[in-house]
């Protein structure tokens, strides 16, 4: 209505551009020592929900980029074994070249055949590889007992084919673990009975035998190059799974920060604004209180 | 011949009247609802002296009120939409601030129980991550637990709320009932209008209106009757109805609302009643509590049967089936006190994947049985006998007239939330492996992390986390439609209550201008007397000599 006001409204009309001034001023207040420009759900309902949605994203992505680096360190160590073995599984191979050599006398071939005994042996060892959990890493899922066991000089596989997978992404799954018969063979193929042959065709002066164990070596070697290079590519995807990790977690740090952080220059200056909004409000409300024709009367 | 005496003195008076007046006005400068009043003056009847006629003064003829019935309803109508949706924006924001805030919310639960089960399935016989996950699963429940223990005291508050309304309700009633006797006293002649009492009815029903939506008619002798909801009488002359309401299932459950009618009875009128605060609480505000806690209900549901059922096809590490993770949930079926408890509708759930999350009333009728959709309003008569719904089976008792009347409310998922726990309490019973799988087997692990994503609730529209999301984007976008409506509502009623205080509100420098105005006539109105008082002295002088 044009024209007329009461009292009453014309104070408290003053009063209200005050309260709103103050509640403003207030709300960038809070956003400035936040930093955050939603600071309560109710703020912006709809960010915030967006926001618990990035968050959830965000833990989620850290729990993945954890397995990976568990999933990296599992590989990395059956790695490990897996190149020292077939080092010893190289090492057997010149032993069963000279052993091959006609010129060798009896008491040279016993010796080699030692130290062919002393390489199983501590193939053995490193098939029954145990993880800092304590883990038989080749023996499947049957985990709690070694792989291979010595039952009178025969060396069985007494694991399973069990794999062990871990998430890295979304969908992305990576089996960390090498089956134990996958690279040390099995039965009579496998690398501790060809060894075992070769010593004892060492021993017994079997040429034949020798002659035949070179060839069941190179397999075996063979073997053991396949199941490394699967771990080196298995290892190649987990670090390119990390970086996609990390620029996902890049973008979504980014996405959360366009939802809740504020824009500082911007705040600031609307803080000023409204610092002097409210000063004029309260100028104006000291200066026009006072107007009052009974002052004159 | 009237006497100069009398023509002054009736000045004075009247003066006197309008000064009185203008008194009343700034004494009432910020009364609320008071309407300023105005003298209206006239001439009295003038007297004939042979051919002429000669004025005989001054007289108050009435004291109006500033007064505009359009705008005054228009305030009594912006009054219900403001309060209704400032009782909905409310609502939403707790419930939206509960399932937002990182603290409170079900979603940093979720993230962590599944982040412990990575843990599991990265060492599947290790004891520490079995322990972490055990109690993480338990932090979830008691989230859950949490959360709908909240909704529901919401849902109280609520209610109490209600409650406390109704009693104004009938308070005000009652007031205006009173107030239109008293006014109808004065007979509805313009002129002599009881302005203080006009005033009072108004700001009672604009009192009223803020609770509950009314319409007004106003009657030949002054009263005004009024109305609630779709013309259900309150007010009727000087009798008052009486509103009263009932909780018949649960202090947290649904509430009846029933008007007092003049024959003595009383008739239902929940569904009637639209607007206002009372509207905003039966409609947005309770509707909005119950499916949050449907909702979050059945995620609660949906992780207990689809968690156990996955785990209970693995093996724990004693190379046992696995047992139940999480207690199984019951439904439960709730009648209201005034059922006859001669029969029983009963529920049970038949697959939960198929749930909506939706509550249901069965309530037996003269014309049969009546199935409510309590989420979305829906209804339909039914047969007797086995009712299959979405995921759920009802055996539905045949109607007689010894249950007639009888409500029975089913509600499949509301309160589920607050009944989740978890029933494993060995760490070895954690079924990490495959049916026969050794202690390293972690498939069982990948299969329970891998429902997280997997549709498995809503028929398969649904997973855990999108369940959770849906609910919670849904109610961030009610919240944020509902700010924006009270918004909109107060800025509408702060305008019309502008417009109508604009009219009717005191201005303290009209008032001071009055007040110079009626004391300088009052002071002219003196010199009269003074003057005839001279003259008459003058005659006696003269008369003297």
């Amino acid at each position: 209505m044009i024209g007329r006001m009461s009292s009453a409204q014309m104070h408290q009309g003053s009063l209200n551009v005050i309260f709103d001034a103050q509640a403003r001023l207030q709300k960038t207040q809070e956003s400035l020592a936040t930093g955050k420009k939603v600071n309560a759900a109710a703020d912006d309902p709809v960010a915030s929900a967006q926001i618990t949605a990035v968050r959830a994203e965000l833990s989620r992505l850290e729990v993945m980029q954890k397995n990976v680096n568990v999933a990296y360190d599992e590989l990395a160590m059956t790695e490990a074994s897996l190149s020292s073995a077939e080092d010893l599984i190289s090492r057997a191979r010149e032993i069963a070249v000279q052993g091959a050599n006609s010129v060798l006398g009896p008491e040279d071939r016993a010796i080699l055949a030692t130290e062919i005994e002393s390489i199983r042996d501590q193939l053995f060892k490193l098939a029954n590889t145990q993880s800092s959990m304590g883990d038989y890493i080749f023996a499947g899922h049957a985990i709690d007992q070694p792989a291979f066991v010595d039952v009178e000089g025969n060396f069985e596989f007494q694991g399973d084919n069990g794999q062990r997978s871990l998430n890295i992404a979304a969908g992305v799954t990576i089996n960390v673990r090498q089956v134990g018969t996958d690279v040390f063979g099995e039965g009579e193929t496998g690398i501790f009975a060809v060894l075992q042959n070769l010593a004892g065709g060492l021993r017994n002066d079997d040429d034949e035998i020798i002659g035949r164990s070179i060839s069941q070596i190179d397999n075996s070697q063979q073997l053991m190059l396949e199941g490394i290079a699967d771990l080196g590519s298995r290892m190649g995807l987990v670090e390119d799974q990390q970086l996609l990790n990390e620029s996902f977690n890049i973008q979504l740090k980014e996405n959360l920060s366009g939802l809740e952080d504020i824009d500082y220059a911007k705040a600031i200056s609307e803080m000023n604004l409204q610092m002097v909004a409210l000063q004029a409000a309260q100028q104006t409300y000291s200066q026009t209180r006072d107007l009052n024709l009974f002052n004159y009367l | 011949m009237a006497s100069i005496y009398d023509v002054g003195s009736s000045a004075l008076t009247s003066m006197q009247r309008a000064i009185a007046t203008t008194g009343h006005n700034i004494a009432n400068v910020n009364t609320e609802g008071y309407s300023r009043q105005e003298v209206r003056f006239g001439t009295r009847n003038p007297e004939r002296v042979g051919l002429v006629e000669i004025g005989t003064g001054v007289e108050v003829t009435s004291i109006r009120r500033a007064h505009d019935r359009f705008l005054v309803s228009d305030v009594q109508m912006r009054s219900s939409s403001s309060a209704y949706y400032q009782l909905h924006a409310q609502t939403a924001q707790n419930i939206d601030g509960l399932l937002a805030d990182p603290s409170t919310g079900i979603a940093p639960a979720i993230d962590k129980f599944f982040a412990a089960m990575e843990a599991v399935a990265a060492n599947p016989n290790s004891a520490p991550e079995r322990r972490v996950m055990l109690s993480e699963a338990q932090m979830l429940a008691q989230r859950f637990n949490y959360v709908d223990e909240r909704l529901s005291d919401y849902a109280q508050e609520l209610n109490t709320r209600m409650s406390n309304m109704t009693d104004d309700i009938n308070a005000l009633a009652s007031e205006i009932a009173q107030l239109n006797q008293t006014i109808a006293t004065f007979g509805g002649q313009s002129g002599d209008m009881p302005n203080d009492l006009l005033d009072k009815r108004d700001q009672a029903i604009t009192d009223l209106s803020r609770i509950i939506k009314v319409q007004t008619t106003t009657q030949d002798d002054g009263s005004i009757n009024v109305s609630i909801g779709r013309g259900q009488r309150l007010v009727i002359g000087h009798n008052a109805e009486q509103l009263r309401i009932d909780f018949p299932a649960a202090q947290d459950g649904p509430a009846r609302l029933y008007l007092s009618v003049p024959s003595g009875a009383e008739s239902e009128v929940t569904a009637q009643l639209t607007g206002g605060e009372l509207g905003g609480a039966l409609e947005a505000g309770t509707q909005m509590i119950n499916n949050a806690r449907r909702d979050i209900g059945l995620l609660a549901a949906g992780i207990a049967s689809t968690f156990n059922a996955q785990h209970a096809s693995g093996d724990d590490l004693n190379g046992d089936p696995g047992e139940a993770f999480f207690s199984p949930l019951d439904i439960t079926v709730t009648g209201t006190r005034t059922n006859s408890g001669q029969s029983n509708v009963t529920a049970t759930i038949t697959d939960v994947g198929q749930l909506t999350g939706e509550g249901y009333s069965i309530r037996y009728e003269g014309d049969g049985i009546r199935l409510t959709n309590l989420s979305t309003g829906a209804t339909e008569l039914v047969p007797e006998g086995v009712l299959e719904l979405e995921g759920l089976r009802l055996e539905l008792p045949p109607a007689s007239p010894e249950i007639n009347g009888d409500t029975f409310f089913i509600e499949p998922t509301l309160g589920a939330a607050g009944q989740l726990s978890v029933s494993l309490t060995d760490i070895s019973k954690i079924a990490a492996a495959n049916r026969d799988g050794a202690v390293g087997d972690n498939r069982n692990m990948l299969s329970l992390i891998a429902l997280r994503d997997a549709n498995v609730l809503k028929s398969g529209a649904h997973s855990y986390s999108s369940l959770y999301g849906s609910t919670l984007s849904g109610v961030a976008v009610e919240t944020r439609s509902a700010l924006s409506n009270a918004e909109t509502e107060m800025a509408l009623l702060q305008s019309a209550e502008g417009r109508l205080e604009g009219l009717r509100g005191v201005n303290l420098d009209e008032e001071a201008t009055n007040l110079i105005r009626y004391q300088q006539a009052y002071q002219a109105a003196a010199q009269v007397i003074s003057v005839a008082n001279d003259i008459f002295d003058t005659l006696l002088m003269a008369a003297r000599r």
